[in-house]
């Protein structure tokens, strides 16, 4: 009688090996990369500081968002809503800046966005007033004489 | 006369590869994925903040509360919904909870807005922090565009 042939025992693994590809794959291509979130702190005025009226009326710098995105800074129109980095804008403020620094009056930044502009806008203002009061800082400007006063309309 | 020395001789007949560590390692990667999946979704509401490169990176020492604004102007309290923005009570309610906790004076309010959100939904809810006395507001930003462009 003859011996039975023997079959080999192991299992075979690559159809297993097929569908952790396929599962590692469908992972990496749909997980996003999460990116770390950075702030802009924006002081809003409160009660105490509008109770005192200053000596020297303070000069205000208005700065306008209309709905699609146009900022009027004091009356002209700056920069087209895509520039993100609103080198007209910030380059009014650091003037503003400089102007305030030089002399006693007090500079409010009034920024009056249109109701249905979008926030994007109203961050894109913001981030050209950070840039405006790093370069005052860089120029040895006090704090005090920074453009901090931001009045929302 | 001397023993013979006897030389290893590596196994022969089985000259498939060893596949168990790189089955570990892609099991390994697989739970990392999944598991960071999870976490992103159960994190706080996604919403396509807005880019700011001069924003600064967030600090953690400071008293601090978060609350979202999404494009539809559904409002949010770090990740529970808590209405929208034409009803602030909630919001302000918590905003006075905190405030009322000792050193609540310093508190920061992190509002997140999506990029799309109007400036009448963020004025309602700046409004609402400004009416419980709360003057410091923080705007949440990427410094550099996520997607590289």
């Amino acid at each position: 009688m003859p011996a039975p042939v023997l079959e080999e025992d192991s299992v075979d693994l690559t159809p297993m090996i097929d569908v952790v590809f396929l599962l590692l794959i469908f992972f990496m291509v749909t997980m996003r990369i999460v990116q770390e979130e950075t702030e802009i702190l924006v002081p809003l005025p409160s009660k105490a500081e509008s109770s005192e009226p200053p000596e020297i009326p303070p000069q205000n710098v208005r700065i306008e968002i209309d709905a699609f995105g146009q900022v009027t800074a004091d009356g002209l129109p700056r920069d087209n809503p895509n520039a993100r980095n609103m080198p007209e804008l910030t380059s009014h403020l650091l003037q503003q800046g400089q102007f305030g620094a030089k002399s006693e009056v007090k500079i409010i930044i009034n920024i009056k966005p249109n109701g249905e502009a979008r926030h994007k806008y109203t961050m894109y203002v913001l981030n050209a007033l950070t840039k405006a009061n790093k370069e005052l800082e860089k120029m040895g400007t006090p704090p005090e004489k920074l453009l901090t006063q931001i009045l929302f309309e | 006369m001397a023993k013979k020395k006897k030389l290893y001789k590596p196994e022969t007949g089985n000259d498939e590869p060893d596949l168990t560590p790189m089955i570990d390692v892609i099991f390994l990667l697989i739970i990392f994925f999944l598991i960071a999946g999870r976490m992103i979704q159960a994190g706080r509401p996604e919403i396509d903040v807005p880019i700011a490169e001069q924003s600064m990176k967030a600090g953690n020492d400071d008293l601090r509360t978060e609350f979202t604004i999404d494009s539809q102007g559904n409002l949010y309290h770090m990740d529970r919904a808590i209405g929208s923005v034409f009803d602030t009570s909630n919001l302000k309610d918590i905003v006075q909870n905190k405030r009322s906790q000792p050193g609540g004076e310093k508190l920061k309010i992190y509002l997140r807005v999506d990029s799309m959100a109007t400036y009448a939904d963020v004025k309602k809810v700046m409004g609402a922090c400004a009416e419980k006395g709360q003057t410091k507001i923080l705007f949440a930003a990427y410094s550099a565009d996520p997607g590289g462009s």
